[in-house]
């Protein structure tokens, strides 16, 4: 029982610690400038077909111009790692365009052209809105779950402790160990 | 007022059950937590058939439409992300409190007689879980989901002569398709919970309640001595406040890390054309997909993830000891929980790309490990030294 509750403890650290270690910006003024900066640049290619923007380029124009289709944006921030980490994966995309021959080092070989320009003074800026915007697009229920979640567990955590006395009261005066007058087995 | 209830207890035997299951089911005064996850497992089985029932009334099992609804329901349903995220949660919980459940009967002796037959109805009742787990992951249509049932699906072509039949018939087409999804939704949310599940669960518990709990000392308790007290309201009051600390850990994970309990690959839909690059199962499955990969064929694969289960069945078999319980047995002890650390591992080998000849090594010997405990049992009492009879408690 030692060991479980230590990997318990363990686990609920490292989850915690894993979850709140977020490089993108979640406020709710950098959604909205993310949201901004998609519908003047992103959706001039990409689709979010969850929130309205519908594909602006047919899919043969696009294989034409890029050689390749624009994915939908609506769910990218959850397809592309959990938690938060799928929209610091779209951060880090954004900002490791470079001159290599390979367009991008981190993301080598990507149909798309540099989305904002590398000497944009507000380049980091700008890509984290754009991953602040991507992840609320694909959790819209993020904040709502975040206040709720506190309630239910802040009550949970009231009713355990009510029914933690329970048990020990209608336990009072009862033995945990046997009486040693079991039979044979 | 009395003439309703006596009306029913004439016709029905409501209080004779009640007595019987409930409220005078005699149980040992000793046990621990661990004995706990049975109801834990009956609590999350409820979670997931009522989370489940209302993710039914907006999905869409259709392939062109099931991930547009899984959306729906995410965005536009009342609560419905909330619904979704328990269910979805909820599968992760019902398996982990299953293992603990599984592994507190190892470590005690439960399969032991008189219980083989309840060991029994467990592993029937593990195998259903995993079905319905694998024809549930198929439902949200996402890039995994389809990638996983066809990858499983394909293993049953392994069996002779009808192998290729088998396949096709179980998927209702040459390839994973929507008659797939459709016949998945069928067994999801009506055979399995319903046929399956809930009569095992009702057997599983029949049986329970026929030979009594096991406990932590492994001995026979007297029924009627003074070792047992009432399951009401000693244990359903242990069990509640137990389950509200299961309850706290649950809600953290739906709330707050609830992408956790799922695959990012499956936010996205099905692409026919190229098998993602790295094919993972949910973490529950992990131990027994490791053992599929470890064995270089596929149907040998195929036959030792199906032994790695059936053999725990053997277990009353294989373990010849009288003594029950792993506290009084020092060698037994220690190679359990050598066992569960190498089940952890298994899982862990599982979850990495089998590129690399170290995680195929790792897994050969893990496999290997997992098989040598079943192998080492039959032989234990030939030197094993039970500690003596914990005052006098069996012969």
């Amino acid at each position: 029982m030692k060991v479980l509750r230590a990997l318990f403890l363990a686990g609920c650290l490292y989850a915690v610690a894993a979850g709140g270690a977020a490089a993108v910006d979640l406020s709710p003024d950098s959604i909205g400038a993310g949201r901004k900066l998609f519908e003047s640049d992103c959706s001039n290619c990409h689709a979010m077909k969850y929130l309205g923007y519908a594909a602006p380029l047919p899919p043969e124009a696009a294989m034409k111009a890029f050689g390749d289709v624009p994915p939908d944006l609506s769910l990218m921030a959850a397809a592309r790692g959990r938690g938060t980490s799928g929209a610091e994966y779209v951060y880090r995309l954004l900002t490791s365009y470079d001159d290599t021959p390979r367009k991008n080092s981190v993301f080598p070989d990507l149909s798309m052209p540099e989305p904002i320009p590398r000497d944009d003074p507000k380049l980091r800026e700008k890509a984290g809105q754009a991953a602040a915007f991507l992840y609320q697009a694909a959790f819209p229920e993020f904040r709502t779950r975040r206040t709720v979640g506190t309630y239910v567990i802040a009550y949970t955590a009231l009713l355990t402790a009510l029914l933690y006395l329970l048990y020990r009261s209608v336990w009072k005066g009862i033995s945990h160990s046997l009486s040693g007058k079991a039979r044979g087995g | 007022m009395t003439r309703v209830p006596q009306w029913l207890q004439d016709r029905f035997p409501l209080r004779e059950l009640l007595e019987r299951h409930v409220t005078e089911y005699p149980a040992p005064r000793n046990l621990n937590y661990l004995w706990s996850f049975g109801a834990l497992a009956l609590l999350f089985l409820a979670i997931q058939i009522v989370t489940g029932l209302w993710l039914a009334m907006y999905y869409k099992p259709d392939a062109k439409l099931a991930f547009d609804s899984v959306q729906h329901i995410m965005r536009d349903v009342n609560w419905g992300w909330l619904i979704r995220y328990l269910h979805a949660v909820g599968a992760s919980g019902l398996f982990f409190v299953v293992y603990l459940h599984v592994g507190r009967g190892m470590y005690y002796g439960s399969y032991k007689e008189p219980r083989e037959l309840l060991w029994w109805i467990g592993i029937a009742l593990f195998f259903a879980l995993m079905a319905q787990a694998f024809t549930g992951y198929l439902l949200p249509w996402g890039n995994m989901s389809y990638w996983s049932a066809t990858v499983i699906t394909s293993l049953f072509g392994v069996v002779p002569v009808v192998g290729e039949q088998l396949v096709t018939w179980l998927r209702g087409d040459f390839a994973v398709g929507d008659a797939t999804l459709n016949r998945f939704f069928a067994f999801h949310v009506a055979l399995f919970p319903v046929a399956v599940i809930g009569g095992l669960v009702v057997l599983h518990l029949t049986a329970l309640h026929r030979v009594g709990s096991n406990n932590p000392e492994g001995v026979d308790l007297d029924k009627h001595g003074p070792d047992v007290i009432p399951f009401f309201p000693y244990y359903v009051a242990k069990d509640l406040w137990f389950a509200g600390l299961a309850l706290i850990a649950y809600f953290a994970v739906v709330f707050f890390l609830p992408t956790y309990a799922m695959e990012p690959l499956n936010w996205e839909p099905p692409d026919l054309l190229a098998t993602p690059g790295h094919l993972v199962p949910e973490w529950y499955f992990l131990p027994f997909y490791a053992v599929l990969r470890s064995v270089p064929s596929k149907p040998g694969g195929a036959v030792a993830m199906q032994a790695a289960i059936l053999i725990v069945a053997l277990l009353p078999y294989l373990d010849r000891s009288p003594v029950r319980s792993a506290r009084h047995r020092p060698v037994k002890r220690v190679l359990t929980l050598l066992f569960f650390v190498n089940f952890a591992v298994l899982g862990w080998v599982g979850a990495q790309p089998p590129s690399s000849a170290g995680v195929l090594l790792a897994g050969r010997v893990t496999t290997a490990i997992y098989f040598l405990y079943f192998a080492l049992l039959p032989l234990l009492p030939r030197f094993e030294r039970a500690r003596p009879a914990a005052k006098g408690r069996w012969a």
